[in-house]
């Protein structure tokens, strides 16, 4: 096992050995994402431009959540991040740097090594996430038994104190499943049980299953229900094993995607109390997306609000809340019942999220905007600054900005 | 029971048997799915049934429909008792009740043109026979459900529309019955905010501009909030508090649904509050608890709650609630 130790590939250090000088001012920055760009290509149709010079960052512990309507971009911006757009996505323009490093750099066999290790997910749906014809103990095996350990200190995140080394962090090269992808298109389920023959690869079965009952007791499932089917769990209890799942190699970021939404209140209040606790417990950093703005308001420390693939506003939550200065946010928060204010009537933002191989030739939102303009509707704003962290891209901001995105 | 009620449930049972016995000597335990529930539905009123996943809130929903033959009870609608009705008899009931089902991309025949699904209902049931007739009523109703130029929607299937689109044809087929009482289970809950809003708002006006009654069964307490007059909380088969929302959400009495409230996501970082978070989920409803049936779950249960199964305590104005602990000093 310990041999493992020396043949730690650079992968990161290599590629991004100066960026990393950069951001040592720092140290906390995680993500940081610059003028993210991704088109559609589609044959004999212009491009779609699904995301448009999207920037943010995430720190250690952060819970940041991206917000939006369905079809603003967020699951594009997900699927640039672990770069597994389908065939028609490019990023044709942008930076995603991890921990210093470019991933739009990798090759893919690096790539492959930084997903689950480094940046794992939480995918929408766990009814249809899990595979059914095998235990769930063993699907949380699998990632673990790809991506093996390479030190005994892995194994635990709370004693392991040099995870907080950039050294250590590095993906590994054990090259045995590189290039093989986590296909977006398919449930994590299916693939898995395409992987199940790596199995023998890990040589000690007894550390794994430690590992899998260690798991299954942190997101707070009895481990002896290891090799029960996900039929036999409920909805609550399969998203728990998703979150299993994204922890087993104790990744740095963890992308959420809508986790909660097709739960019970109370089941999803579970969730996320877990969540919170896994996030101070281990230091995690969450991406959390979702269209449900109360969640966000109740668990992110930051919101990133997209509209039309592009960021409407961007700041902390409390700032996001309590004096939102982009319309598009303004109007979403109108849309969300308050259980404080029975029988106050809520508004509904007319018409759609645009087209976006039909863009509107000025601000995305214009179309729908409640304080539209001539202006609105011929150039695209840009992303002013409002103050040391908040951004909106409208230009009812321009007379308070103190600077521009360039 | 007034002239002003549409809807009447004296102490309905829906138990399911579970076929796990042998053969010839079936298990004689039974899923209790619906445990004597009564409450009643006011014409124009919109009551609220909230309560977690197999809490038997679809369950009630599918009895008065009739899909389900009610173990125990009785279901008056519109001063007729309907507990029992024959197969024609129920045909003729469900012209005037309707079901709003909750998922819009799987409740429409993708085949189908958004007329064809619309006038469906009126040729099952015979009506409207004469072509010209039943355009008109199709019409009328995509133009109730908010589907303006009709023109422009009638022709379209199911795929060409989106998400909030297709719950609006969901509730045109359902209005071209005319119906008296809509039975809504989760109308929204696969739908976006914004959108969430548009179609609640819609439910809205049709209350107002047609006095029609609607079970709004739902997850969520924050949708009851915006427009039910009343809301019964469901737990493992039986309500356990019933009252005026305003009551209910401001002041409420029984333990679920304290926790039930405080855990709905308030979209305000500022008013982040405790929340109450029952462990564990709903137990199954084959093997009910002893007295108080939330009493494993319940933060506040003492050794009694075991024994006594509670009765309802009359709180204020028609709020009730069953919990032996009420009027209790708070400490």
């Amino acid at each position: 096992m310990l041999s493992g130790l020396i043949n730690y590939p650079t992968v990161l250090t290599t590629l991004g050995g100066d960026k990393m000088n950069e951001n040592a001012d720092d140290d906390a920055l995680i993500l940081d994402v610059r003028n993210l760009s991704v088109d559609y290509i589609a044959h004999g149709r212009p491009p779609a431009h699904a995301l448009e010079k999207v920037s943010f960052q995430l720190r250690k512990g952060e819970m940041l959540g991206i917000v939006g309507e369905s079809g603003c971009g967020k699951t594009t911006l997900m699927l640039s991040l672990m770069r597994l757009l389908p065939a028609a996505g490019r990023i044709v323009n942008g930076e995603i740097n991890f921990l210093g490093a470019d991933l739009l750099n990798l090759n893919e066999k690096a790539m492959a090594d930084v997903r689950w290790k480094n940046i794992a997910m939480i995918f929408q749906g766990a009814m249809n996430a899990l595979n059914p014809v095998r235990t769930v103990g063993s699907q949380i095996a699998e990632p673990i038994a790809r991506h093996t350990m390479n030190t005994l200190n892995d194994l635990h995140p709370i004693h392991n104190a040099n995870r907080n080394g950039k050294a250590t962090q590095s993906p590994n090269g054990n090259g045995h499943y590189a290039g093989k992808n986590l296909n977006p298109l398919r449930t994590v389920g299916s693939q898995i049980a395409e992987t199940i023959k790596h199995h023998e690869a890990i040589s000690d079965k007894g550390i794994l299953d430690r590992r899998v009952a260690e798991l299954l007791d942190l997101v707070g499932i009895s481990p002896n229900r290891r090799d029960q089917y996900p039929h036999q769990y409920s909805g609550g209890m399969r998203q728990r094993a998703m979150i299993a799942m994204a922890l087993a190699c104790f990744p740095d970021v963890i992308i959420a995607d809508e986790p909660t939404t097709a739960l019970d209140v109370m089941v999803q209040a579970q969730i996320l109390e877990l969540l919170a606790t896994l996030r101070q417990q281990l230091g995690l950093s969450v991406l959390f997306v979702t269209h449900d703005l109360g969640v966000v308001a109740e668990v992110c420390d930051s919101v990133m609000v997209m509209y039309g693939g592009v960021v409407a506003e961007y700041s902390d939550v409390d700032t996001i809340y309590n004096s939102p200065q982009h319309p598009y946010t303004q109007e979403l928060l109108k849309a969300f019942p308050d259980v404080a204010h029975p029988h106050s009537k809520l508004t509904s933002i007319p018409g759609y999220p645009p087209r976006l191989d039909a863009l509107p030739a000025g601000c995305r939102f214009a179309p729908r905007c409640p304080c539209a303009f001539a202006r609105c509707h011929q150039a695209p704003p840009p992303l002013y600054h409002l103050g040391k962290f908040h951004e909106a891209s409208c230009y009812l901001v321009e007379k308070t900005k103190v600077g521009i995105q360039e | 029971m007034s002239q002003a009620t549409i809807l009447t449930v004296q102490n309905l049972r829906k138990y399911f048997p579970i076929g796990n016995g042998h053969l010839f000597r079936p298990s004689d335990k039974q899923v209790h799915a619906v445990d004597d529930v009564s409450f009643y539905l006011e014409k124009g009123e919109v009551l609220a049934v909230v309560g977690e996943s197999g809490c038997g809130k679809s369950t009630l929903a599918l009895t008065l429909l009739g899909l389900e033959k009610p173990t125990a009870g009785q279901i008056f609608f519109d001063g007729k008792e309907v507990t029992n009705l024959n197969r024609a008899d129920l045909k003729i009931m469900r012209r005037h009740i309707q079901m709003i089902f909750q998922d819009p991309y799987e409740s429409l025949n993708p085949l189908m043109t958004v007329g064809e699904i619309v006038a469906e209902p009126l040729v099952v049931h015979g009506l409207a026979t004469r072509k010209n007739e039943r355009t008109a009523r199709v019409q009328k109703a995509l133009e109730e459900a908010g589907l303006n130029p009709v023109d422009s929607y009638i022709n379209r299937r199911p795929h060409e529309l989106s998400g909030g689109q297709r719950q609006r044809v969901v509730i045109a087929s359902a209005l071209v019955l005319e119906p008296s009482l809509l039975l809504a289970d989760e109308p929204v809950s696969m739908l976006d905010v914004s959108i969430r809003a548009e179609i609640l708002n819609l439910l809205i006006d049709l209350r107002a501009k047609r006095g029609i009654s609607i079970l709004f069964i739902t997850h969520d307490l924050s949708t009851v909030a915006s427009f039910a007059d009343r809301v019964a909380v469901m737990y493992l088969g039986r309500i356990v508090e019933i009252g005026a929302v305003a009551d209910v959400l401001q002041d409420p009495q029984h333990p679920y649904t304290k926790a039930l409230l405080s855990v709905v996501p308030v979209a305000n970082p500022r008013l982040r509050h405790e929340r109450i978070i029952l462990q564990g989920e709903t137990p199954n409803p084959i093997d009910v608890p002893t007295g108080c049936r939330f009493h494993p779950r319940c933060p506040i249960a003492i050794e009694a709650c075991q024994r006594i199964d509670p009765p309802f305590v009359e709180i204020r104005n028609g709020q009730r609630a069953a919990c032996i602990r009420i009027g209790e000093p708070t400490t």
